[in-house]
């Protein structure tokens, strides 16, 4: 089996709210195992709302834009606000690069 | 001018239609010498793009390979992508939310300076270049 690329999901609960860290490159590689990770730990949580933190994301195209997007909806579907923590960095240049930056909301 | 500051550095490389392709290719570009960083992280978007849409809308032979060119002058960076898949065009327009597709052209389109796509045997060949912006 070939490798599929480097990221890291990272799930941290404090009262209310679960903060989902991903680290990595986020691009085709990785596209489908980071959403079901995200969507399991979103399946599993009574918390009321998520941080999607990407902070420390060190690589991000469409394929993992879409992923992004793809958390979002799957936290929508249950009922669950999804908000991102994105400083100045590859994910923030592509958002704006997308022109697709009100899509989200934000920490 | 020097030799060195005139010459262009060409790099090649094949790569199986395979999801892992998208980060080897991404190496290349950060093997450009005399570029300046902004710009490789653009051109690695770019050519991120390029291929990931030769993997998903290309040939399902796994000989049928995707070759990538990259060709630095000390003021432009060039590169093509070729494939072995059916025809494609770059969207016009920006992506709509829950729409899927058309993201990766569009985002190529706007970071590089100029694309183009074309038909080359039983593939695409989709070219691009790029410069510094100016500050």
């Amino acid at each position: 089996m070939i490798h599929e690329g480097t990221f890291t999901v990272e799930v941290e609960r404090t009262g209310e709210i679960l903060r989902v860290s991903l680290a990595g490159e986020l691009d085709i590689a990785v596209e489908q195992e980071l959403v079901a990770r995200v969507r399991e730990a979103i399946a599993e949580t009574d918390a009321r709302s998520v941080v999607l933190d990407v902070a420390t994301v060190s690589f991000i195209d469409s394929s993992g834009l879409r992923a992004l997007l793809m958390c979002r909806d799957a936290a929508q579907a249950r009922g669950l606000a999804l908000v991102l923590a994105v400083p100045d960095g590859p994910v923030r240049r592509l958002l704006d690069v997308a022109g697709v930056a009100a899509w989200f909301d934000y920490e | 001018m020097s030799e060195s500051e005139t010459e262009s550095f060409r790099l090649r490389l094949s790569l199986p239609s395979h999801p892992v392709s998208v980060a080897a290719a991404r190496s290349l570009v950060r093997a450009l010498p005399r570029t300046p960083d902004e710009l490789l992280g653009e051109i690695e978007i770019i050519v991120s793009e390029l291929v990931t849409n030769a993997i998903r809308h290309g040939s399902l032979n796994v000989e049928d390979l995707i070759e990538l060119e990259l060709e630095a002058t000390p003021t432009v960076v060039r590169g093509c992508v070729r494939d072995h898949g059916a025809p494609f065009s770059i969207p016009d327009a920006p992506p709509i939310d829950g729409e899927d597709g058309g993201f990766g052209l569009f985002i190529s389109r706007k970071l590089a300076d100029s694309l183009t796509i074309g038909r080359s045997g039983t593939g695409n060949e989709v070219w691009f270049t790029a410069t510094p912006r100016a500050s």
